[in-house]
């Protein structure tokens, strides 16, 4: 009886993996030392193996190409990180509700004192009038294109022009640098009120973009509001961007 | 039998073979006596038949605790299991006093054991990385050769004399 109770409890181990990952792995926690140590006496009494002797020529040519692999390592692992970093930036994009079927292509920011240009051309798919994201926010626009790199128009720049939509207003409105036109006063705008980007067709569903910092009835029309926005990125700490570009496959 | 001694046996066993063992392997194989096979050996043709069957599993427990596969327990605990009681019953009929069939017997259990425990892993897993001449003779030859030699100490260890309990013990007149 005793026989058939163990050769069960060993046919339900045989067959449960989880449990007995867990079991060898308490196993080597709980002799965690002993073990340890033991290895430590193991390698200590292992004879060491018969090297052939180098000659100090071949040891030189040896220790040249060793800090060549190593610097190419230490390239590729550079290489990962940013291949991974990327990664986690398009996840993060692709996470947002309608946006999954919207291409983007990740771009490093090169600084210019009054203009953006990022390191992606036409060579890279970029067209003029792409909408291009900053911290998953618009920050402006592709302007101007060449093979290998492209200017961008940023949305403080007064002569953009980005149809946008007021928080929850059903009103359709011009962002014309940072200012915005043609919403009727009998509206209700609050400070602090978001600012969504609306282009259908080139950006797929409402994105944000700015945020209301001031709202006064306009001096010229006092039947239209005159509204400040800011961005609600910091767009000058930018370092990388993302160019929103037609999905692969998409018509 | 002294379970608390046997625990201890049974666990610096398993220390030592997946450790210090090493020191003693076949040049640069992976041969190397099997202590936890030995154990069996001693326990199955020393030990009374309920005693046998819960040695046999737990050795065959620890063994699979260092086993090779991660996370796949079982095959040794039914072969060292099954063959430790298949060992018991069959020493009490042929004995297995003698150093060369104690070496002989540990070489076949070696082979059984890990034929069988073969057979169940490839149930589990989809691909095993074992090389069965080293498992199925190398190792188990090496465990002969050793495990004889290794009997008397663990016989004084566990306080255990040479004739089975309760088999051939003569009534005192």
């Amino acid at each position: 009886m005793l026989f058939i109770w163990f050769t069960l409890g060993g046919l339900i181990l045989l067959f449960t993996p989880s449990l007995t990952g867990t079991l060898q792995l308490a196993y080597a926690r709980l002799f965690a030392w002993p073990l340890e140590a033991s290895r430590g006496l193991t390698m200590a009494a292992r004879p060491v193996s018969h090297v052939d002797p180098v000659r100090s020529a071949d040891y030189e040519k040896l220790l040249v190409l060793n800090t060549r692999l190593q610097n190419q390592v230490a390239n590729l692992q550079a290489q990962v990180n940013e291949a991974r970093k990327q990664i986690e930036t398009l996840s993060r994009l692709r996470a947002l509700p309608r946006w999954d079927r919207t291409g983007f292509l990740l771009a490093d920011v090169i600084t210019a004192p009054d203009a953006m240009f990022i390191n992606r051309g036409r060579d890279d798919g970029v067209v003029v009038g792409q909408f291009v994201l900053g911290h998953l926010s618009v920050i402006g626009t592709v302007s101007d294109v060449s093979p290998r790199k492209a200017r961008i128009k940023l949305i403080t720049d007064p002569t953009s022009r980005i149809p946008v939509r007021i928080d929850r207003l059903e009103v359709p409105a011009v962002m014309q640098g940072r200012k915005i036109h043609l919403v009727p006063a009998t509206h209700t705008v609050r400070t602090g009120a978001i600012v969504y980007a609306r282009a259908p067709g080139r950006l797929n569903g409402p994105m944000v973009t700015a945020k209301v910092i001031q709202c006064r009835r306009d001096v010229e029309n006092p039947l239209l509001w005159d509204i400040t926005v800011e961005p609600v990125c910091d767009i000058a700490t930018l370092e990388d961007v993302a160019v929103v570009v037609p999905a692969a496959g998409a018509k | 039998m002294r379970w608390s001694r046997f625990a201890v046996l049974v666990i610096v066993a398993t220390l030592l073979q997946t450790s210090l063992v090493d020191v003693i392997r076949w040049r640069q194989t992976d041969i190397k006596p099997d202590l936890l096979l030995i154990l069996l050996v001693f326990f199955a043709t020393h030990g009374s038949r309920t005693d046998v069957v819960i040695t046999s599993f737990t050795i065959g427990f620890a063994a699979d605790l260092i086993g090779p596969t991660m996370g796949l327990m079982g095959p040794q605990i039914i072969s060292f299991g099954l063959f430790g009681t298949l060992l018991s019953d069959l020493s009490g009929v042929v004995s297995i006093r003698r150093m060369p069939y104690q070496a002989g017997a540990i070489l076949i259990m070696g082979a059984l054991t890990a034929l069988l425990s073969y057979l169940l892993t490839c149930l589990r897993a989809e691909h095993v990385a074992v090389n069965l001449a080293t498992e199925l003779f190398w190792q188990p030859l090496y465990s002969a050769v050793v495990g004889p030699f290794l009997f008397l100490p663990v016989a004084w260890a566990m306080r255990m004399n040479r004739r089975r309990p309760g088999r051939g013990k003569r009534r005192p007149r």
